[in-house]
């Protein structure tokens, strides 16, 4: 959590910084009177470092993978629900009472 | 569904519940989730948090609900005074609830009375006809009668009405192959696997019926002589039945799709492909081999019995063996 | 270039947070008007049963493959039969269904009570924000919009000079109408929160009809080819041991 929850702060100053600079760069243009065409090499740059942190983070901050084979060990079924709707109390409780012996205070 | 990871959670909090350990009310929590029955637990630890007013109220609303699920607990470890009891707190704070009055009914169930339990139900099913639980009560109480044509009747009437209902067709698939009506029970099956495919166990209940009948003999030898870990023995094991080449031939191919859908663990399914190949090649001996079966299917399946069985219960290797060479020289 | 406008700190007090206070109490209020007025209706058998054939009909769809031809045969007559399938619905049957439904009084009742409990409070809200707050530019949102934002922020003041990030009062209503989903579903639960979007989507789909939707899957069901799965699965099972025992 600690080192992929920095990468992703990282990750998302850095995409808040190549924001702030392309607004820098605009103003600059308006003030030249130029055209804008595309944004300067080193904020693209910055956009994809960010992008990557920002993927990386968001991929392993969450949580873990879990799989979705239907034999692997988290989702391999080993026995079906009690079918507690039809459950009978016909049974051998009946007759080997359990031993224990506790009521309900009220 | 339980699966194998929420096996061994449930199995690890029982444990720890069990030795005095914290987490009673986790360890309630979970054995309602998946659904499993352990009254005698639940009813102890149960108890242990409903007589501590502390803990008791520190649950906050979610008190109500464990009430009723000690309860039933209770019915079901016929501590009926404690059962009586809980109703009793549940019915002073909810006077009017159909809930508490379904209790009620249970209540009667568990003390035999089924004529009174019948009656509380059909008052019931006035003010709400289509409560789905209330039906269900009424087969159990003629299943729990031994009145199984009766209860197979209910059943068959509320699946008209409610047939979506997967637990139900279960239940009837239950009760008919405890009367050994198989082809009955196959479409039961049937209807489960259609709505749940990817449950290997009901792939697996679905070959046992429909498997040979010369299997029976067979694989009620191996079940007495070897003790059988896969979850899936003990009550539900439905032995073969239906019989003939072709029923084998479908068993075979459910047994192969449960080893797919358990990634080669249930023992039982290893089984299942063993016996079926062998009868196969006995049925067919002598008639031409028109369909290209695997042969290897079979070595496969006993080369993995074998290694399963040399990892968790050397002692029993021989046995194994002997009934594996027996079952391909026959 | 638009100057800042000075906005009074008495528009503050006095309109927007009364403003955002009175429309969740509003919404509170209505939530538990609608559950007083919340007939328990019995439903009605044969629209449960309906429901229930749609969903084992779109189950045998989904997992055809995994029964064997014989047994999706058998199924597949049974519900799509001309005589007594469970999916057929004779013809006379299914005009009759719409009308039906707008005849039975309990239903226009359900129906009217919903309306009422939406419509009525959305309209005196409304004419009182009309009648006392138009006008006003009741806040400033900290960040630059465009153009097209302005009708929906500044519904009711006519002016194309004010900067697009002024919010007039009427639209602070709106916002908030639409805004309040999730402080509705915070204070009242989660499923418990009034959203009049949703409500109206529901308003649409009124005279759904249960015959058109098992006709739907009648036809679905008739045309889908049924190819055996488990063939294949001796196949998978095979390489599955083969890694175990390998």
């Amino acid at each position: 959590m600690g080192s992929g929850f920095i990468v992703g702060v990282l990750g998302v100053s850095i995409l808040a910084h190549a924001a702030y600079s392309t607004v820098q760069y605009r103003g600059l243009l308006k003030i030249m009177e130029d055209e804008f065409s595309n944004p300067p090499m080193n904020v693209v740059i910055e956009l994809l470092l960010g992008l990557v942190l920002c993927m990386w983070a968001a991929l392993t901050v969450p949580g873990k993978f879990l799989s979705i084979h239907p034999d692997s060990e988290e989702n391999r079924m080993v026995s079906l629900p009690g079918n507690l709707d039809f459950m009978i109390f016909n049974h051998r409780a009946k007759v080997f009472r359990s031993e224990i012996d506790m009521k309900l205070k009220l | 569904m339980v699966t194998k990871t929420e096996e061994t959670q449930l199995n690890r909090l029982e444990n720890q519940v069990d030795n005095g350990g914290g987490g009673a009310w986790e360890y309630l929590c979970l054995v309602k989730k998946l659904k499993v029955r352990r009254p005698d637990k639940v009813l102890r630890h149960g108890l242990s948090i409903l007589n501590d007013p502390k803990k008791r109220s520190a649950l906050g609303p979610d008190v109500w609900t464990l009430y009723e699920q000690v309860s039933i607990a209770a019915m079901d470890c016929q501590c009926l005074d404690v059962a009586k009891d809980c109703i009793k707190v549940l019915q002073k704070q909810f006077p009017e609830s159909k809930r508490v009055g379904r209790l009620e009914g249970i209540l009667l169930e568990a003390k035999g009375l089924w004529a009174e339990a019948e009656k509380a139900y059909s008052s019931l099913l006035e003010d709400n006809p289509l409560d789905p639980v209330l039906h269900k009560r009424r087969v159990a109480i003629a299943k729990a009668q031994g009145n199984f044509p009766t209860a197979i009747e209910w059943l068959n009437k509320y699946l008209e009405t409610f047939m979506a209902d997967h637990d139900a067709w279960r239940e009837l698939a239950e009760i008919y192959v405890s009367l050994q009506m198989y082809k009955q029970a196959a479409f039961c099956y049937e209807e489960l696997i259609l709505s749940q495919p990817t449950v290997p166990l009901y792939h697996l209940a679905y070959a046992d019926v429909s498997a040979s009948s010369i299997g029976v003999i067979t694989i009620a030898r191996l079940m007495r002589n070897f003790h059988l870990y896969s979850g899936f023995c003990g009550r539900d094991t439905v032995l073969y039945t239906l019989g003939g080449v072709e029923n084998t031939l479908l068993a075979k191919k459910y047994y192969a799709s449960t080893i797919d859908l358990t990634g080669g663990k249930n023992t039982k399914a290893l089984f299942g492909i063993c016996l079926c190949s062998s009868a196969i090649a006995q049925l067919t001996k002598g008639r031409n081999k028109e369909d290209k079966e695997s042969p290897e299917l079979q070595s496969l399946a006993a080369a993995a019995l074998e290694k399963d069985y040399k990892q968790r219960a050397p002692a029993k290797l021989p046995l194994l063996t002997s009934a594996l060479k027996s079952l391909k020289t026959s | 270039m638009a100057e800042d406008l000075v906005l009074d700190t008495a528009i503050r007090d006095w309109v927007l947070i009364p403003l955002s206070v009175v429309m969740v109490l509003i919404g509170i209020l209505r939530y538990f008007v609608s559950k007083l007025m919340r007939s328990s209706q019995v439903p009605d058998p044969k629209i449960v049963k309906e429901g229930q054939v749609i969903v084992r009909a779109r189950n045998l769809r989904a997992g055809a493959n995994f029964i064997s031809p014989k047994s999706f045969r058998a199924r597949r007559v049974y519900f799509c039969n001309e005589e007594n399938g469970l999916l057929h619905v004779p013809k006379g049957q299914a005009q009759n269904a719409q009308a039906q439904m707008f005849s039975d009084p309990n239903m226009a009742m359900d129906m009217m009570k919903k309306n009422l409990s939406m419509i009525i409070p959305q309209t005196l809200t409304f004419a009182w924000v009309n009648f006392f707050f138009s006008g006003f530019v009741a806040a400033k949102i900290p960040f630059p919009l465009t153009q097209r934002f302005r009708s929906m922020l500044q519904n009711g003041i006519d002016l194309s000079t004010v900067d697009v990030s002024y919010v007039s009062s009427r639209s602070w209503y709106f916002l908030n109408l639409f805004g309040l989903r999730g402080l509705f579903s915070l204070i009242l639960g989660e499923e418990n929160a009034t959203d009049d979007t949703q409500r109206m989507m529901q308003m649409s789909g009124f005279g759904f009809d249960p015959s058109k939707s098992l006709g739907a899957e009648k036809d679905s069901l008739d045309i889908i080819q049924h190819e055996w799965a488990l063939p294949k699965f001796e196949q998978r099972a095979e390489t599955v041991l083969k890694d175990l025992v390998g």
